[in-house]
């Protein structure tokens, strides 16, 4: 496998591999907590934190952790940083822990984190592992930024909390509710692809080669494909 | 049997290492969190009964009150009560405050936390202020969160039942 830069490892989450744009992973965070900007923005830098911590940790002990034990090790792990985070949030940040909410603790099942502690952090550096952890975060911060920042200035005339007096009378309510984050993210997920035109590496990403089966799958395309990657 | 020993014995070891990680941060946020409670009550007193100056915590083991009821709170000057609930909506542990008068009108409702997926609780408690007992089911609940604005309103109905009691149980 090509050796990538720190730096394309670094940026490799903010377009081209965006958590939540490109990989479509993490939707429900992304739906859930994007109603305001504040809220949104919080929860991004939560779940970078936890991945920050979490892929150093697993890359440290990736050499230690049995093959098969590896997925109780990985949430064992991720668990533990999420609830250190939920703590600190509480203590340092009320606010924002009144505003997450249930979101707080639901970190621990995000698919981005386990997904990364799988596909990156597991066969790499600890150096290349906290990079990706930072950029995947950064990724997942901005996504969930842009779209809150749609639905609030949008959807309820306001950011971060602060009115918007001039747009109280275009408001479109819809976007604040559940079909409207979809329809919000949906158009997104589209810019993106025309930016990207449609070269998301979701084959080379999230097929064969991070499957855990791949040696025993007996698909013809499967093995295709991990031999290309 | 060597393999599944060794494998057991990692797992222990990472679970070990997290749990002092988690025991080290409960050291230092646990006291900052209490301070935070104890100023948030304060604050969600005032919130609920705005007339009131100082409250008082009240002995409950001994009175019969609806199995809601965590807490109560006399205001020092007879201006009424505040009773803090434990109920479960959509999900566990939605904690509300509320401030009754003495002539057992509610002067105030709030939500102090909860497990709710959709916040509606955080703004419903307004809908209660000057009901009373005869006519709180004028309160209707809220399409789409039925479940949570129902335990709410059982909630304060608890209220103002655990109020009746502790108001006759001072005469």
């Amino acid at each position: 496998m090509k050796q990538k830069s720190s730096l394309s490892v670094l940026l490799n989450g903010i377009i081209k591999e965006n958590p939540v744009l490109v990989l479509v992973l993490g939707t429900c965070p992304s739906l859930a907590t994007t109603t305001t900007v504040d809220g949104a923005f919080g929860m991004g830098i939560a779940a970078l934190v936890v991945l920050f911590c979490s892929n150093i940790f697993i890359s440290l002990l990736r050499k230690i952790i049995p093959e098969n034990m590896r997925i109780p090790c990985y949430i064992v792990i991720i668990a533990g940083f999420v609830t250190i985070v939920k703590m600190s949030v509480q203590a340092l940040l009320p606010s924002l822990y009144e505003t997450l909410g249930v979101y707080l603790d639901l970190i621990t099942v995000n698919c981005i984190i386990l997904g990364r502690a799988e596909m990156f952090a597991n066969k790499n550096t600890v150096i290349h592992s906290a990079l990706d952890g930072i950029g995947m975060g950064l990724g997942f911060t901005l996504s969930l930024t842009l779209m809150s920042t749609i639905r609030e200035v949008f959807g309820a005339a306001s950011f971060a909390g602060i009115a918007i007096p001039f747009m109280e009378n275009y408001k479109i309510e819809f976007l604040t509710k559940a079909p409207g984050g979809l329809l919000v993210y949906g158009i997104l997920i589209a810019v993106i692809y025309c930016v990207t035109h449609g070269k998301a590496p979701i084959k080379t990403s999230f097929s064969c080669e991070g499957c855990p089966h791949a040696s025993s799958c007996g698909k013809a395309g499967c093995q295709k494909e991990g031999v290309n990657s | 049997m060597k393999k599944y020993i060794k494998n057991l014995f990692v797992f222990v070891c990472i679970c070990t290492v997290i749990t002092l990680l988690l025991a080290t941060t409960n050291y230092f946020t646990v006291p900052i969190i209490e301070q935070n409670q104890i100023a948030s009550t304060n604050k969600s007193l005032k919130e609920v009964m705005p007339k009131g100056e100082n409250f008082e915590k009240i002995d409950t083991s001994n009175l019969t009150l609806p199995s809601s009821i965590s807490e109560a709170y006399k205001e020092t000057d007879g201006k009424g009560y505040v009773v803090k609930m434990v109920t479960s909506g959509y999900g566990n542990n939605m904690i509300i405050m509320c401030g009754v008068d003495t002539e057992g009108i509610v002067t105030g409702a709030v939500c102090l936390s909860s497990n709710e997926t959709l916040s509606k609780e955080k703004t419903y408690g307004k809908n209660f202020i000057s009901k009373n007992a005869q006519n709180i089911d004028e309160v209707d609940t809220i399409a789409g969160a039925t479940k949570t604005t129902k335990a709410y309103k059982n909630a304060v109905k608890d209220a103002l039942k655990a109020v009746k009691e502790l108001s006759g149980g001072e005469r």
